[in-house]
Formats: structure tokens, sequence, C-alpha cells
């Protein structure tokens, strides 16, 4: 099967969806001939034209807003929010009124927008342009939330948001645009809420979102040398989340680490831990482990950045540990 | 200006909603006052023009969003007084199935986005809705109603922007109450107000907003021109609001006194104004208006009692329309 | 000469060690080079080897506790005593094992089940070799498991504090469960005291074969025995009814009677099974056996065997049923009605 960029993945599935239908739109900044700083939509303003490749001020409220209010009225705006760290400037419209909306109008008004942006640190761009805050996001009802593991997830994934008649926040994590998958040519979506299942294990289920995925493959390679057997489960969307999934995993392993590039305090390790306490409590071994980002402000100089994040040595440790019994 | 609208029924349609949404009000305010309408209210009273000039100049089509002094707008732009007051009530029967209450009170059948209860809020929501206008070639116009509290709000001045930059068929329409919650706006918005809008290259109009006639007949011709392409533009409406910020805001001496208030009632009020006018002009009787005013409040009335007895929603409901189906 | 044997200092700054297990029981006979206990420091553990032959006596630390180092926690000597007129703690083992031994006596397990000797104020002093444990559950805190192994355990009405007692490292984690049905399974024969008498047979076999000829009865030894032992049972408690579950032969079948020493031997009839049992009575006479583990269901077992020419009889009881000093009563007690049965028939 034919390899494609994360990024490139990205492309072909707003690409895709916007030839079906007429009603998506692209509202960000420099999405248009500059095709965002990371190239990722390079090629759709010259498909598909100014009129729905539509370049932005520096408004992050105001475009999320009026994507809100085309979402209403019959767009299926995709909003580019160039860095994660903007949800900070646009906390009101996403959460307080497209979160809100088809609940509070009964079920009458509905917001089908998807809103991209990205995620992860050791770009060495210090503490504005580094921060994973997909779970400020999951905290609120009526979001979803979806976080691509590779290129083929990133499409699917993309597809499924863009059909969805729900405000989706799809995090990218920046350093995988580049990372290359079998991603095939013709159409497939990815159902939200349905976790994937890479690497069946027995021993230990390693629960992990984004670029973790990767880093827990490798440290499952790593612990079969060992003869331990890691379950690695990538639940694809944290909301919805597929709990059964998790759930049945740790209860045929009875040992668990969530792994996720988010902040650990309250943060997505946090609350899948706390699910497994609540679903899964009698069939635990150890107790649940969290590898989260360290919590501090994601520093800029390369050899502090690098402490911050979780890797596959520190997964590999931690499910020794765990198996050992040192936990 | 005002002589320019020679239709009687044109004119009494604008007398009845103004009456409408005056007796709706009084209605709210004696249910929260006993204790049977719960949560948070803010009254409409005394910028009933503004509300009806405005929407007796859309289509069911066009778009509003509203704020959180919002009946007045929903009841402007066609809504029922039956389903409202479920709707302020919490019964399942009401707008959104008592899921928003009198913050969030919409009519999507009628073009009413909903209200809000952020302050500049909706900005985005209604420029939104003009995106969606233009690009689906629609000639439908949106209408974002914010008070003059909202022009601190930086969100009303990114989509301003952005509606200029994109010549979307939006009017900003600014009810200026003078004050922001407890606080003269003078005190809280520097320089001109109509300015903001200038400056950002939008036509800006400013019209007394107890005025109903003058509101609509600046509106018709706004919306024509918008649905034109000629949009956005800006509406400074000066108006009043007869009660405090929200029920319950009596004591009020410290912000605006007692004359001031008596004076808007005696001398500016928009619907004694409008009588005497249609009185004068012979367009109507006293008698008539008289016999208008008494059949809306008892549709009030009515509307209250039915929505006193009206069903609560189910539990099941709670966790409806958290999300939309697929 | 006894040889004392120390808690042994194993580190530079160590104050107590840790004594493990027992790996030979008081009694045992034991030769040179042998380990003889478990001990452990924060380091490691190591075994402590027998310094000379000889039987392992007088053992005063029990497993699980940390002995200052120096202390003396056992003996060694060069002999038992072997005096056949009194009862004297000797280890059961060393009956079975060792038969050609006529030593009467009594064992004091130090069984790994602390937890279920209970304090009794009137623990005679011979059994210097008995440690009151408390259970260590409520003096360390809580068990540290995970919740798999508890709900495991739970399920299987294992007990975690075996685990502890044995010295597995907390938290206790499924694969210790293993162990620890291990533990509970060595655990759930229930701790036994046992005292063992021998007497002459003679004077019961004539008094049997006289009072049948005479009065042209058939009366068994199972009648007398069950009799003679419902009347030193109610001596000592006192209580209405006296319940004994008699079993014999190799298969130990069943048989129960309620107040037998209430009637004429020759009138004494079995009664149904649900009887309120007070004692077991396990008659291997009519075997080669001397012992014989059936199932256990009783607090009091006697157990009856021929030995020679004479009767080996077996206490084995449970130490929060009746004191030791009360459980020698009730040996002799017995043992001398089977031994003159016309003197305790006049």
């Amino acid at each position: 099967m034919r390899e494609i960029t994360f990024g490139a993945a990205v492309n072909e599935a707003i690409s895709e969806e916007m030839r079906l239908d007429n009603s998506i739109i692209v509202l960000g900044e420099d999405v248009a001939e500059a095709g965002t700083p990371f190239k990722v939509l390079s090629g759709l303003v010259e498909e598909f034209g100014t009129d729905r490749v539509v370049d932005t001020p520096i408004s992050e409220p105001g475009f999320t807003g009026i994507a809100v209010g085309a979402a209403i009225t019959g767009l299926r705006p995709i909003v580019d929010i160039m860095f994660g760290d903007f949800l900070f400037l646009i906390m009101d419209q996403l959460c307080n009124q497209a979160a809100k909306t088809h609940y509070m109008s009964g079920g009458k008004l509905s917001v089908p927008m998807v809103l991209r942006t990205n995620m992860g640190a050791t770009r060495r761009s210090a503490a504005q342009h580094s921060q994973s805050l997909h779970s400020l996001v999951a905290h609120i009802p009526g979001l979803k939330v979806a976080m691509p593991s590779s290129a083929y997830e990133a499409k699917g994934l993309m597809k499924t948001a863009i059909r969805d008649n729900n405000p989706v926040v799809i995090f990218e994590d920046k350093l995988m645009y580049n990372d290359k998958a079998e991603v095939p040519e013709e159409e497939y979506l990815i159902n939200f809420g349905e976790a994937n299942i890479l690497h069946p294990g027995t021993d230990i289920t390693l629960i992990a979102t984004s670029s973790m995925v990767q880093q827990a493959e490798i440290a499952a390679n790593t612990l079969a040398d060992q003869n331990i057997s890691a379950e690695v489960i990538d639940p694809r969307t944290i909301s919805p989340l597929d709990e059964n999934t998790l759930i049945n995993s740790v209860k045929k392993t009875s040992h668990a680490i969530v792994i996720d590039e988010g902040h650990q305090n309250f943060g997505v390790t946090a609350e899948i831990a706390a699910r497994i306490s609540e679903k899964a409590f009698y069939y635990l071994d150890a107790p649940v482990q969290r590898l989260g980002a360290m919590d501090v402000p994601v520093p800029f100089s390369p050899v502090l950045e690098d402490l911050t994040v979780p890797t596959a040595q520190q997964i590999h440790d931690r499910a020794v540990m765990v198996l050992k019994g040192e936990i | 200006m005002s002589n320019k609208k020679d239709n009687k029924n044109s004119y009494l349609q604008m007398f009845r909603q103004m009456v409408r949404i005056r007796a709706f009000e009084e209605q709210a305010n004696q249910l929260y006052l006993s204790a049977k309408m719960p949560g948070l209210t803010h009254m409409y009273v005394g910028q009933e023009a503004v509300a009806v000039g405005i929407c007796e100049a859309l289509t069911p089509n066009d778009k509003i969003t509203s704020t959180h002094r919002g009946h007045g707008h929903c009841v402007a732009k066609g809504a029922d007084f039956k389903q409202m007051f479920c709707e302020l009530l919490g019964k399942k029967e009401g707008y959104c199935r008592g899921k928003g209450g009198s913050m969030h009170i919409a009519d999507q059948a009628n073009g009413n986005l909903g209200a809000n209860a952020i302050v500049g809020g909706s900005a985005g929501i209604a420029t939104g809705a003009a995106l969606t206008a233009k690009r689906l070639g629609k000639k439908e116009v949106s209408v974002c109603f914010f008070g003059d509290g909202a022009l601190g709000q930086g969100l009303l001045y990114e989509t301003m922007n952005m509606a200029a930059l994109w010549k979307l068929p939006i009017i900003y329409a600014c009810e200026n109450n003078l004050y922001g919650e407890y606080t003269k706006v003078e005190e809280m918005a520097a320089g001109d107000l109509k300015a903001r809008a200038k400056g950002f290259g939008i036509e800006s109009f400013e019209v007394d907003g107890q005025d109903v006639l003058a509101v609509n007949n600046l509106t018709q011709e706004l919306v024509e021109r918008a649905r034109k392409g000629d949009g956005p533009f800006f509406m400074l409406l000066n108006t009043y609001r007869y009660h405090g910020h929200h029920v319950g805001d009596i004591n009020r001496e410290y912000y605006r006194s007692k004359e001031e208030e008596q004076l808007w009632r005696d001398e500016r009020d928009p619907i004694k104004n409008l009588s005497m006018l249609l009185i004068d002009k012979k367009i109507s009787t006293s008698e008539e208006l008289k016999s208008i005013e008494l059949e809306i409040e008892k549709d009030a009335e009515e509307a209250v009692d039915y929505a006193l007895n009206a069903a609560w929603p189910e539990a099941s409901e709670v966790n409806m329309h958290v999300f939309a189906a697929n | 000469m006894a040889h004392e044997i120390i808690m042994p200092a194993l580190g530079m700054a160590q104050e107590t060690g840790r004594l493990v297990a027992w790996l030979k029981s008081e009694g045992d006979a034991v030769k040179k080079g042998e380990p003889l206990m478990e001990v452990e420091t924060d380091k490691s553990t190591m075994e402590v080897e027998a310094p000379k032959d000889g039987f392992l006596a007088n053992i005063s630390a029990a497993e699980n506790t940390d002995i200052p180092v120096g202390e003396v926690v056992a003996l060694i000597v060069e002999n038992l005593d072997d005096e056949s007129s009194k009862i004297q703690p000797i280890s059961s083992k060393t009956i079975k094992n060792n038969e050609e031994k006529e030593q009467i006596g009594s064992n004091i397990e130090t069984a790994s089940n602390k937890e279920e000797i209970f304090s009794d104020s009137s623990t005679p002093s011979i059994s210097s070799d008995k440690e009151i444990i408390k259970p260590s559950a409520t003096t360390e805190g809580k068990i540290l498991a995970s919740p798999k192994l508890r709900s495991l355990a739970a399920k299987e009405q294992l007990s975690l504090i075996k685990l502890r007692q044995a010295g597995h490292k907390e938290p206790f984690k499924v694969a210790d469960l293993p162990a620890l049905r291990q533990l509970s399974s060595q655990s759930n024969m229930p701790l036994r005291n046992n005292a063992t008498s021998l007497i002459n047979k003679s004077s019961f076999m004539i008094f049997l074969l006289e009072i049948n000829s005479a009065a042209k009865l058939e009366i068994s030894s199972e009648l007398v025995f069950v009799s003679f032992i419902s009347s030193s049972l109610r001596l000592l408690f006192n209580e209405e009814n006296i319940g004994i579950h008699y079993k014999s032969g190799s298969d130990l079948q069943s048989i129960f009677y309620q107040d037998p020493d209430k009637y004429q031997l020759e009138n004494i009839t079995p009664h149904d099974a649900d009887i309120q049992i007070t004692a077991e009575v396990c008659d291997l006479t009519s075997t080669d056996l001397i012992q014989l583990s059936g199932e256990i269901n009783s607090d009091i077992i006697f157990t009856i065997s021929n030995f020679s020419e004479q009767f080996l009889i077996s206490l084995d009881w449970q130490p929060n049923r009746i004191s030791q000093e009360n459980a020698l009563v009730l040996l002799r007690d017995v043992s001398s009605r089977i031994k003159s049965p016309l003197k305790q028939l006049l």
C-alpha cells in the first residue's frame, strides 16, 4: 500500500470531503495560499478558491465565533487554530457557544464544525506554542475530541469529524506531520468512540494517545524482548471514550499505564486511571500508572524540554517496575 | 419620515408587537416576583421599539442573535407566548424544552438563533450566519442585537472587522440603554460609539430607539441594501430600560435617579408615543388600541396559566441533546 | 550439655534479626551443619546451621519476630528425657517416625498460623516452648495487597495474613496466590496440641471377657470406650449433653452417641448424627494403624490404637477449646479408666 505523510493525509481527508459537500469551508489564519505554517492545507485554495478556503485576520475568537454561526445556519466549517495554545483565546466561543448550543436549544440548533489544531512539545517552541490542551476541551460536554496517532488515523478521523453534526476538535501532533504510514487510496472512515488495539498483549495494558502511541509501541517491542506481553491501545477519541475496550483490556492484564502528552494533573491520564479504578478495581494487581507531560510550562531549552515529555524508555521502565511488583 | 409609512396594518402590527412585548414582560416580572419562575431574568420593557422596529423589517428567514435581555427580540421575531412562558418556567413545551430558559431562549423556525448569556457572545454567531447567507447565496440578512456593554468586548470588533472585509449581510444593532449592568455607558465606553464601526469602514447610523417608525424605516433601508451586498451596517439605537438590570435590581438610585426613569416613561415611551401618533393621524382610535391591548393581556394571562400547568421535562431529558445525532 | 542457638549478627549496624522460619521442630534430631532456622536482615536471608549433633529443644522465639542479636532462641541438647511414667513434651513426629521409641509425650507444635493461638493464662509452664503471638495485622497495620488478589483470596476464603506471617513482601500480588494457597492448605489443618499415653491393655481385655461371659452379653470395646470417654468429658465440662462422634476402622466409619455414660453398657445405642459433638473418638484398635488423619471436625479427638500389648491413647486438642492442663487431666482420666475398667464400674 502507498505511504503518505500525516500532513498529506489530513489534506486528503479535507479535500475529499470538500469535493463531496459544497457546504464545507475552511476558516483560519494563513490557510489559503500559505497552506498553514506546516503546509498541511497546501493546494486547497487552488482547488476550492478563496470563497471556501478563507484566510482570516488574526482573530481566533472572532473567526471561531463566525464558524459557530455558520455551522448553526447551514455551513460545515473547518476552523484552523494554528497552535493549540491559542485555544485559550477561543474558550468562550468553543465552550460556551459551540458546545452548548444544541443542548440549550433543546436539540433544535446544532453546530457541525471541526476545529483542527495541534499539540506536542519538543519542537523548541517554548511555553506558548507547545502545549497539549486536549483534556481541557474533553472536559466540556458537547465537544468531541479526536487525537490521531498516525497518517492513517488522521485521515479516517478527519473525515468522520467533518461528517459529524457536532463540534469536533482534532488535535494533531505537530511533530508527526512528516511521519509516513500506509493510507489506502480507497475511502474509509474511522468511527469515533472505537479504540484501536494496535498490539495485543496479556501482561500489561499501555493506553496511549496521539504521538504517545508510537512511544508505547516502541516500549511494547522492547518489553517483548524481556518476555513481557504489553497490549497497546489507542483510544483515538477521548470524547467519546471507548471505555469498554480499555476496561476489558485491563481486566485481562490486571496492569495498566496511561500515557498522554497533556499535563498529568487533572488530565487524560487522570481520567482514564479513574475510570479503570471505578470499573476494573477488583481486577487490578498493581496501581494504575500515569505518564503525562511534566506539570511545568514547557521550557525552551532543549535539554529541559526533553525532560517534560514521556518517552518509550520511561514507559518500558515503568512497565517493568509494575510487573516486578516494585510499585 | 414616519409619515411615509401609511400602511395601517403595518402600524398596527408594530403597535401590537410592542404591546405584546410589554405584556409578556409584565407577566414575566410577576412570575419572577411571585417566585414561580426560577433563575435570573432581565426585562426589556422600555426598549420595545428597537426590537419591533428592526424585526418588522425582517423576514422569518432572516437571522437574529439576541442578548440576555432577549424576550423582546424573541417576541418581535414572531415567537408564541405559550412556548415562551413554558421555556421561562423550564417546562417541556418550551422553545428549548426547558433547557435554555430566559437567557437562552431561541426560536429557530422564526430565525432567532438565540439569546446569549455572554455579553457580546453572539457577535460571532450572527456574523457566521451572514457568512452562510453570503456563501450559499441565500439573500438573507443577519441582525446582531447587543447592548452598549458589549462595546467592551473584543469579539465584537474582530467580527465587525471580518464582516467588513468580507462584505457580509449583517446589521450590528447596538441598543444603547445608557447602562451596562449598574454602570453608566460613559464610564465604560470611551469616545464616539458610532466611530468604532466607522473605523472598519462600516456605514454607521444613529436612530431614536424609542421611535419604532424611525427604527423600522432605517432598518428597511439597510436590510434592502444588505441583501444587495452593501453590508455590513452598524446602528446605534438610543433607548432606555425601565426596570433594573435584572428583576431584583430595585434600589438603583446609586446609578440612576427615579426622576430620570419617570421622564423616560412619561415622555419617551415608545408605545404611548406610537398610539398618540396613530390617534392623532386618525389611523386608529383609542378604543381600537385599547381593545388590542386587552386582547393581548388576555393572551398573555392565558399563556401564563397554560405554562404554569404545563408538564416538566422527563428526567430522561437531562442527557438528551448533549450531542446531535449523526 | 546444651548448646545455645543465638540470633546471629549478620550486618555491621544490625540490632535485630528477623526469625523467618524454623526449619526443624522442637524434639527433632539434628546433625551438625543441618539448617535450623531462616533469618532475615535488611539485606538478605540466611540459614543458621546446627552447631553440633543433638536434639532441638527449648525454642523460645517464634517465627516472624524480630530478635535482638545475641539472644538465645533455642538449645541443642544431647538427649531428650524418656521417663515413661509421666507425660512429657515430645514430638508426635518422633513417635510416628521412630516407632521403636516408646516415649510417652506431648507435643506443642510451633505452627506457623500464630494468629490462631489464643492467649490463655492457664497455659501450663510445660509449654515453655510456646510463644503467645499477637496477630500482626492489628499491630502492624493494614495488609497491602492488590485489589485483584484481595478479590481472588476472598473468593477462595484465604487469609492474606498468612502471606505476611510467612514473610512475603508486601504489597501482595496475584503472583503470591500460589504461595497463599499453599500456606492456607497447611494451616487449614487446625492447630493441634497433642498428648499421648501408653497403657497396659490386659486389664481391659480381661474385663471385657468377664462381663460378656458372666452376663452372656456381647458388649464391644467400642461401647466401653465411648462410655468411659463420655464420663471423663462430663467431669471436665459439666455439660448437659456429651456427644461422641465415634469413628473406627481404616475407613473411619462414623457412629454417633449421645451421653453413653448415662446408660448401662448393654443399653447404649447409637444416636442420629444431628447431635452437638463434644469429642471425636478414633478407634484404630481393629487395625494396625496408630495414627490416621481423617477429616477433622472436632476440637477434641481421642485416637486409640494398639501398641504391642498396650493401648496407645492419643489426645489432640484445640487450645482454644481446652487448656493444656485440662487436656492432660482429661487424658489421664480416660487412660486410667481404660487401664482399670473394673475400678471405674465399681
